[in-house]
């Protein structure tokens, strides 16, 4: 039998949340400090009308939630604590992610939209889930003109939503939250670097910064080096790293990477898209003195080894499709390679025209990039897709099985795997992590299966909803205006999804079920 | 003193971290390499 959820649900659930948002709407005051110091008159308002918006419907959300949770406990006197000491259970916490993400889509939109550049307020829905679930995936007209305020949120949101958008809130905005490590797994972070959930967190921004602070700096420098004025290579750099670290994948101007044409820039991206695939918790020994982890970690390994076999069949698929990028090591490595990694760690730079992966690359070069996108980063990293850490896992459990038959059957077969300690393979963690990969697979297939019925070959179909899924940006022509409606929101919904690996989105799933089905 | 290490130890982290993404750029050109020798 299914219970109903309480009425104290809905407030604890509903409390928490408003903080949530609150904490967002705090963000925005950087765009909007931005537009003041830009002199942009326009985005001021725009910002200032957002974050009033916010702030009334969180601060009266909040004061619904506290009086709600108030009278149910004179009804029920089980409710000893305030809303605000009450420690959200495992479902609150995960319920909270999952309904936090579709509020920021849609309060971060709202600036988006009243700028004009979005046609609809769904493509500004479309664009600001894009950017807080890393995607990168575009819908902006006439992206070139777009002002320096809104250009700013547009990868802010990636630089929170990579980051995570309740861990900005349990750094900076809250205190003393014992419910917060909930809520941090909801955001499809099950590594904890240190035993604090808040601390972790804090070095999680610790490490963003430092390299927000090198990454900005080499972008700026190559950028004057190219010939841009002070100001407009610092902003360039800023968002260009917002963007690689966080394997974003917007840019501020319409042709993406190909924009700036540039070696420098190209190189410093690769490597910053390959940082923002490495698991935080690796971070964290290798500044810490434990370097050969990088070496014996099964992530890293099986990350070099993914990129290499992806790379080998997208340079294949590319000569035997007679590309121009095949002609020279150089151009390969420049077109072929830099979209692979861009693909593989999630981000979406592209060094070509959309159009020009959709008609000119042969099926085998979009395949080894969609295997390359499938596949995704590290965990506890900014990245999207399966992720490394299972991938090796499930190779580990073939081997442990390919070993059991041949072995004698007396013989005890342990298999173990190196992830910051040796861990032995359980049967749990081999059935946790397969159980996330068919959810992948299962996400990419209901977006090919909507490109297909929106009349899309298979396999852009395929590329785009992979794109999407796994939160890369790579576009091979179908993400465009003119898209229809129902795609734009089952791609919106691939990419929350695929954001959150689905447990939060399944528990709130299973919220609405029993809020109508329970007794 | 410990600040001291705790930094320099970060740094030479972010120097492997960097030198990681540059062994996976030079695997990728000789993979190129071949790709393009090769006669498919």
């Amino acid at each position: 039998m299914i219970l109903r959820p309480r009425a104290e649900d809905i407030a604890i659930i509903g409390y928490h949340l408003s903080k949530i948002i609150l904490g967002l709407g705090l963000t925005m005051l950087l765009p909007l400090g931005c537009s003041f110091l830009c002199g942009e008159r326009g985005p001021f308002f725009d910002f200032l009308i957002t974050i009033e918006i916010i702030f009334v419907s969180g601060l009266f959300m909040m004061q619904v939630c506290r009086a709600a949770y108030e009278s149910g406990k004179k009804k029920a006197p089980a409710y000893e604590k305030s809303i605000a000491s009450l420690d959200p259970n495992w479902m609150h916490g995960m319920i909270m992610v999952a309904l936090s993400w579709l509020a920021a889509m849609i309060l971060g939109a709202i600036p988006l939209w009243l700028s004009g550049h979005w046609i609809s307020f769904l493509d500004a829905c479309f664009e600001s889930m894009s950017g807080f679930a890393t995607t990168g995936l575009s819908l902006a007209q006439d992206l070139d003109h777009l002002s320096l305020t809104h250009n700013l949120w547009r990868h802010l949101t990636m630089f929170i939503g990579g980051q995570g958008i309740v861990v900005v809130a349990l750094s900076f905005f809250v205190k003393g939250f014992s419910g917060a490590f909930r809520m941090y797994v909801g955001e499809a972070r099950d590594e904890r670097v240190l035993p604090n959930v808040i601390n972790t967190a804090r070095f999680i921004w610790g490490v963003s910064f430092t390299y927000l602070a090198l990454g900005t700096a080499a972008l700026w420098a190559v950028g004057m080096k190219n010939g841009m004025e002070p100001g407009r290579a610092l902003f360039h750099g800023a968002c260009i790293f917002m963007a690689a670290f966080d394997t974003g994948g917007f840019a501020p101007q319409s042709q993406n990477m190909l924009y700036y044409h540039n070696y420098g820039m190209e190189i410093i991206t690769a490597v910053l898209m390959v940082l923002g695939a490495i698991n935080f918790r690796l971070h964290y020994h290798l500044w810490t003195g434990n370097r050969r982890e990088l070496l014996r970690n099964i992530e890293m390994r099986v990350l070099f080894i993914s990129v290499m076999i992806t790379f080998a069949v997208t340079a294949v698929g590319l000569k035997v499709g007679g590309s121009a990028y095949a002609s020279g090591a150089p151009l390969l490595l420049r077109k072929g390679f830099y979209q692979l990694l861009s693909g593989h760690t999630g981000t979406g730079f592209m060094t070509v025209c959309a159009e020009q992966i959709g008609k000119e690359w042969s099926d085998l070069a979009l395949v080894g990039m969609i295997c390359a996108m499938a596949l995704g980063g590290a965990v506890s990293s900014t990245t999207g897709g399966i992720k490394m850490l299972r991938i090796g896992i499930i190779a580990e459990a073939f081997v442990q099985d390919i070993k059991k038959v041949i072995f004698p059957s007396r013989a005890m077969v342990e298999q173990k795997f190196h992830h910051i300690k040796e861990v032995f393979l359980e049967d749990k963690t081999v059935r946790a992590a397969l159980m996330v990969t068919l959810a992948y697979i299962i996400l990419y297939g209901i977006g090919t299966l909507a490109g297909m019925l929106c009349g899309f070959g298979f396999i852009p179909s395929l590329f785009e909803s992979t794109s999407a899924a796994a939160n890369v940006g790579l576009s091979c022509g179908i993400t465009s205006v003119g898209m229809p409606a129902a795609l734009k929101v089952v791609y919106i919904f691939q990419m929350w999804a695929g954001r959150l690996e689905f447990i939060a989105v399944f528990t709130l799933a299973g919220f609405l079920l029993a809020a109508i089905k329970g007794k | 003193m410990e600040s001291k290490n705790k930094i320099f130890n970060s740094m030479l982290g972010i120097v492997w971290e960097v030198s990681y993404a540059f062994a996976l750029m030079l695997a990728a050109a000789v993979i190129c390499v071949i790709v393009l020798l090769v006669k498919i």
